[in-house]
């Protein structure tokens, strides 16, 4: 099956807009991104991924209201499409399908 | 909020010109947010370092506004409303934009006759697989002067065949001229018999290795190796046997020779030279000749045969240079060497050299490539000036797109839309009036047997011409415009407040209206100085005779069958005088002849043309004796010569009564100068008056001038042909009058002629419709000015006068580029004419005064019109 190829911070990006819901726009998005993992990420590298998502069509979106804090400026709302939301799927399955296929002492122990 | 909690500005500033505007919102907004949480979190300057730092974050490509699309819409969509709105418009002015695009049409109409014309004439004899290796052999005659042959000795070919490796081939040739052919019926007469000259010719086989021909049917190997036979095209087998199925029928050459037919071919094109119909074995030659035949064949004196040579691949030309030299030295006498040069020619020359026989000379082809483009600018120019002045009518539709966000790149796609929508049509307009045109420039070039077709522009190499100039043409003629258009300001525009200065300098269109006036101007010129040429040479008083005479061949050289001839004709009604010569006193060049005068002992260091009559020729001609008589009798035998007044000076007597009584040798007999004539036109008049002899041979007698009583020409001419098919039943008749016979001699001159006329109208009709543009445009930007001046008190001529030094300016000026330009180029002209008219300065008047006439009848209506609106109207308008 041909499948859109999605980037690790692509598919990361498209799952912390799964978790947002109705809420995921940009600000909210990094700020969640960086809460979950950790890790800083610039503003500037996640409105890219998410264009790149709606150009994909894994990602709609829609103007939503807008705030004084943001200059009277509105927010771009971005939700999953059916799109993205299979292509999460599908990387879920081959990845549980993997997890199960590891026999397992194969793997080295690591404590957690 | 203190300074410090708003972003700094020129971060801002920097996203609003970098960001793509359809993602401004969005990235400006969630920066900002994230700026005035940083400011409660980590303080105001440490968030303008941050804010600073993910703004230089989006000069990334996704971001970035991208300069042509960055507006969603596809450049497909913007296509298709183009061409609505193009549509739509080009409908509502459809009376401007057809005269427009007509114009643009004859003009490239005549863009694409002269591409075809000249492509055609450069591609003679291209066509041959092996035309780059090939050469043509010429010989150079030095007496005083050089006179240039197209041919050679006859063994020539031969010996460079076999004595030089680097030859890969050679192949001899002889056009032959006046050759009766007849088709038995075996029944010991003829089923039919026709004259041939040109396209007859006598060749080796190598003919067909040499030069691409097509086989119908036999062997090209062996058709023409032994002699007596022939090789027909399909045409002529056709002719002659109604069959193309002819092989091994028979024909019979000049009532002597039969020859039998080994193969057909398929008929020659018409871009080559070498258009033989009839192609005969060169081995039959010497048996033609007959006695000495044999000697004739190894003749190095006599220069009679064409002659082409093949090189081996990757052979320099200069070897073959080298060998005509070696070869001249080892076979030719000292004398005959010095007098005989050699030179090879490429093949593709072949119709370039119009002093080997070429028809179309490079200088002539050039001009024609210059009036061609000439012909393409005027028309661009004119298509710009009519353009541009309408727009003005378009200056609130440019304001109110403009107001609604369009782009310049989009206005000048909606006008290159527009203009590229009439010069498409136009281009195909253009190519049907050449479709229509090339049938009456076939018949022009009949000579030629041009076959020129509009789909001669189906080939690579013309296909990508055409593609250029169209292309070319929607640069030149649709650019300008629409850069001017779309530089508009939207404010002044809908206010409908342009000024003549947003149109686009006036000066531009001022300097293509001058470069129009010019190429008019120069056609004028040429026009005036090449009909007053022509009609020169249609009424000089040659110096003879050449009313009513009628020409017709004397097939034999019998003295009593001649004087038969002479007698019956003599006695038939209608006929003046009857006289049998060579060829009339004006004739094209024959070879002069060298001479020996008096008791000199070497010959004279000029050779005299001659000229052969008897003694009713003089006479009949109306030539003058000015010293001495003329031929006492017919009898041939006698020794006497008549000289022209040229050759008296040349060979040094002060009068022409001196010369009388002395000897000169010609031929190898001996004459006596019995009398002298008064100076005649002996050539066409490119050349200058030759110095003549007049002998009376009848062996050299070719022709019976008929001078008719003009009273009832038709029923004389028949009783002539009559009378001349029952004393020579076995020849073909073919009559024609002295007069037609001389205008022959400017054909060219003739078919040059026709094609100025034709291009001259066309660049003034095309001038016109540019002088009508401008004046129009004038017009129009000058209304309220014109009002105004009129409630001020001018008059309508002050008003006119507006007009009229506006257009005397651009007149002079482009006369003033015109004139002297044309003087150089008719004066080079007329230059290759030893008799011409003088360049006088009433040429000049009346190329200008033509054109100030033509002005005045086109820019008067709308001059007038905008002198005599009332100001009331003008001034109410807006």
């Amino acid at each position: 099956m041909k499948r859109t190829y999605l980037g690790e911070f692509e598919e990361i990006v498209l799952l912390t807009v799964a978790v947002l819901n109705e809420g995921a726009y940009g600000v909210a998005i990094t700020d969640e991104l960086e809460r979950q993992t950790g890790r800083s990420v610039s503003i500037s590298a996640v409105h890219a991924a998410l264009h790149r998502l709606a150009e994909k069509g894994m990602l709609s979106s829609q103007m939503g209201e807008a705030t004084a804090e943001r200059g009277g400026r509105r927010k771009r709302l971005f939700t999953v499409t059916a799109l993205g939301s299979r292509a999460l799927h599908d990387i879920r399955a081959v990845r549980n399908q993997l997890w199960e296929s590891i026999s397992p002492q194969a793997l080295p122990a690591i404590s957690l | 909020m203190n300074i410090h909690s708003t972003p700094p500005r020129w971060a801002d500033r920097l996203l609003e010109w970098v960001v793509a505007p359809h993602l401004l919102e969005e990235v400006q907004g969630d920066l900002h947010e994230r700026f005035y949480q940083r400011v409660r979190t980590v303080g105001p300057d440490e968030a303008r370092r941050r804010f600073i730092w993910e703004a230089l974050g989006f000069l990334r490509p996704f971001a970035v506004k991208h300069k042509l699309d960055h507006t969603p819409t596809s450049p497909a969509f913007m296509l298709r409303n183009h061409l609505i709105i193009s549509l739509r418009n080009l409908w509502r002015n459809r009376q401007v934009n057809a005269i427009n695009g007509v114009g643009l049409a004859v003009g490239l109409a005549c863009g694409i006759v002269i591409f075809l014309l000249v492509s055609y004439l450069f591609s003679f004899d291209r066509y041959h697989a092996k035309a780059d290796q090939t050469y043509w052999i010429v010989t150079d005659i030095r007496h005083d002067n050089v006179i240039p042959t197209d041919a050679t000795p006859r063994p020539l070919g031969d010996v460079l065949r076999r004595d030089y490796p680097f030859v890969e081939n050679a192949v001899r040739l002889e056009n032959s001229f006046e050759r009766i052919v007849s088709v038995p019926n075996g029944k010991g007469s003829f089923a039919k018999k026709f004259e041939e000259s040109r396209n007859i010719c006598f060749t080796e086989p190598q003919f067909f290795q040499i030069f691409d021909v097509k086989w119908l049917r036999g062997n090209p190997r062996t058709a023409l190796s032994s002699p007596n036979t022939v090789v027909l095209s399909e045409r002529y087998a056709r002719k002659y046997f109604d069959t193309d199925e002819a092989i091994g029928r028979v024909l019979r050459l000049d009532n002597q020779t039969d020859l039998t037919v080994t193969g057909i071919i398929k008929n020659p094109p018409s871009n080559t030279k070498l258009r033989y119909d009839v192609l005969i074995a060169y081995s039959t030659v010497p048996a033609l000749i007959g006695a000495g035949g044999k000697q004739a064949m190894q003749n190095w004196e006599a220069v009679t045969t064409m002659c082409f040579v093949t090189l081996r691949e990757g052979v320099a030309p200069q070897r073959l240079t080298d060998a005509l030299i070696a070869t001249g030295k080892k076979h030719l006498t000292t004398q005959d060497a010095k007098r005989l040069d050699f030179h090879a020619l490429p093949l593709a020359d072949l119709n370039h050299n119009p002093q080997y026989g070429g028809t179309a000379p490079r200088p002539i082809l050039y001009a024609l490539i210059i009036v061609g483009l000439f012909l393409v600018i005027a028309a661009c120019i004119n298509f710009i000036n009519v353009t541009t002045a309408y727009a003005l009518k378009r200056s609130k539709e440019v304001g109110v797109r403009k107001a609604m966000g369009s782009t310049r790149m989009q206005l000048i796609g909606q006008f290159l839309t527009e203009t590229t929508l009439i010069i498409v049509a136009a281009v195909c307009m253009g190519l049907v009036f050449a479709h229509f045109c090339l049938p009456i420039l076939n018949t022009a070039l009949a000579v030629l047997g041009a076959d020129i077709a509009i789909t001669d522009l189906a080939n690579a190499r013309s296909l990508t011409w055409f593609a250029g100039l169209t292309v070319g043409v929607i640069l030149l003629a649709g650019f300008y415009p629409s850069l001017v258009l779309s530089r508009f300001n939207p404010i002044t525009a809908l206010r409908g407040q342009l000024t003549t200065k947003e149109l686009g300098s006036i000066s531009v269109r001022r300097g293509l209206v001058v470069v129009q006036f010019f190429i008019t101007q120069l056609f004028i010129i040429g026009l005036i100085v090449m009909m007053s040429q022509v009609q020169y040479m249609h009424q000089k008083d040659l110096g003879f005779y050449k009313g009513a005479v009628l020409m017709v061949p004397v097939p034999t050289n019998d003295p009593l069958r001649q004087q038969t001839l002479r007698n019956q004709l003599q006695a038939l009604p209608g006929i003046d005088q009857v006289a049998l010569g060579a060829e009339a006193p004006a004739s094209r060049q024959r070879d002069p002849v060298p001479f020996t005068f008096d008791t000199h002992a070497e010959p004279e260091n000029f050779p005299t043309r001659v000229k052969i009559g008897d003694m009713n020729y003089v006479p009949l001609f109306g030539l003058k004796l000015l010293a001495g008589h003329n031929f006492r009798s017919n009898d041939t035998t006698s020794n006497e010569a008549l000289v022209n007044e040229k050759m008296v000076k040349q060979l040094g007597f002060r009068s022409p009564d001196a010369i009388l009584g002395k000897q000169l040798t010609i031929w190898g007999q001996r004459k006596v100068i019995v009398g002298v004539l008064k100076d005649f036109h002996t050539d066409e008049l490119y050349s200058a008056i030759s110095p003549t002899t007049f002998i009376n041979y009848h062996s050299e007698n070719n022709i019976a001038a008929i001078k008719l009583n003009p009273a009832d020409l038709p029923a004389t001419t028949k009783a002539v042909e009559t009378l001349w098919n029952t004393l020579f039943p076995e020849y073909v008749y073919k009559a024609y009058f002295l007069d037609e016979m001389l205008d022959q001699f400017y054909l060219k001159e003739h078919i040059l002629l026709g094609l100025i006329q034709v291009f001259s109208l066309i660049a003034i009709l095309i001038g016109c419709l540019g002088l009508y543009g401008l004046v129009s445009f004038i017009a129009e930007s000058k209304t309220k000015e014109i009002g105004i001046r009129k409630v001020m008190g001018a008059t309508q001529n002050q008003v006119l006068w507006l007009f009229g030094r506006e257009f005397v300016r651009l007149l002079l000026l482009g006369f003033v580029l015109a004139a002297p330009i044309g003087w150089l180029l008719m004066r080079g002209w007329l230059n290759g004419f030893a008799y011409h008219v003088s360049f006088g300065w009433w040429i000049f008047a009346v190329a200008l005064g033509a054109t100030v006439l033509i002005t005045i009848l086109t820019v008067s209506y709308q001059s007038m019109k905008a002198a005599l609106m009332n100001p009331a109207t003008s001034l109410r308008s807006e």
